[in-house]
């Protein structure tokens, strides 16, 4: 449907279609909605403006989760230069709540793991359980996205039980 | 203990089936297997626990509902201001054909003279243009 020369249906399809699971994918990255957001309206831009190079080779969410991922990863550098720079000022923490206490430490656990297995398991959750889904936008086999979250979930059953 | 699955086997179904639903063949020899094998009986609960926790906490926000409306004005904002690259190489050959022609209608000198160095002097300035964009900018960026 991009090769008819009429890229703007096709592409409002596309955004229509691929908007919320580019955002996921780019909040998993960024952990922030705003930057997600911001990285989704980036990533749809920029696969506006290469449109036209689009010979049908790869799938279109293909092209697009890699064009989102490195995206965030980019945004994901720049916002961590920035924050090391901004290192001297003094924030103030909120004090969690009961309520957020196991979810800190569910959420501290994963940020344990090892960056393969992390990623997987972000998706995967994000992305509304789909191994496939999560395959496609970390362009890796399912079979190797099936043994990082299996490898993952071994190692968060063990912290958990110590 | 079920004779036809031994613990490995058991841990990959439990783990299987946090992710795709098992058979129902699958899920008898499973259950088989946890209601004998108290080290597989706890790896599942844990796993369960484990799932319900990251179900719980591993979630993502909702997209603004503006958000379309914001993607698609910054594309027609793009569209706008985008002009074909070859745009200005038009506008260049156009403007050096009109100057050739009226030059060497008012110029006194002969109008093959004119011509002849008219377009000399535009391949010369449209070379070194091009050069200039090559070495020192981006062209049209």
């Amino acid at each position: 449907m991009l090769l008819d020369r009429r890229p703007a249906p096709a592409f409002e399809l596309l955004v229509d279609r691929y908007q919320q699971k580019v955002f996921r994918l780019a909040y998993s990255i960024m952990r922030d909605s705003a930057s997600a957001e911001d990285v989704t309206q980036d990533a749809f831009v920029k696969m506006w403006q290469v449109l036209p190079e689009y010979d049908g080779r790869a799938s279109p969410s293909t092209w697009l989760y890699t064009i989102a991922r490195n995206t965030a990863l980019s945004a994901l550098r720049a916002a961590t230069r920035r924050r090391t720079a901004m290192l001297d000022c003094s924030y103030e923490v909120p004090a969690p709540s009961v309520d957020t206490v196991a979810q800190l430490e569910t959420k501290q656990l994963v940020r344990r793991l090892p960056e393969a297995e992390r990623e997987v398991v972000r998706l995967f959750y994000l992305q509304d359980r789909n191994v496939d889904e999560v395959a496609q936008m970390l362009d890796m086999p399912i079979g190797t996205v099936k043994s990082h979250l299996h490898r993952a979930r071994r190692r968060l059953a063990e912290w958990m039980r110590r | 203990m079920d004779e036809t699955m031994n613990c490995q086997e058991a841990e990959q179904l439990i783990l299987d089936a946090l992710e795709t639903p098992l058979s129902a063949a699958e899920r008898k020899s499973v259950d088989e297997h946890c209601s004998h094998c108290s080290a597989c009986a706890q790896f599942a609960a844990a796993q369960s626990e484990l799932d319900q926790r990251l179900r719980r906490f591993i979630t993502a926000p909702a997209l603004n509902t503006e958000f379309r409306n914001h993607l698609m004005q910054r594309i027609r904002g793009r569209q706008r201001a985008t002009i074909p690259a070859w745009s200005p190489d038009v506008a260049y050959s156009v403007g050096a054909f009109v100057g050739l022609i009226v030059s060497s209608i008012v110029l006194p000198f002969r109008p093959e003279t004119v011509l002849t160095l008219g377009v000399v002097i535009c391949a010369a300035a449209y070379l070194l243009q091009s050069l200039i964009f090559e070495f020192v900018n981006e062209p049209y960026d």
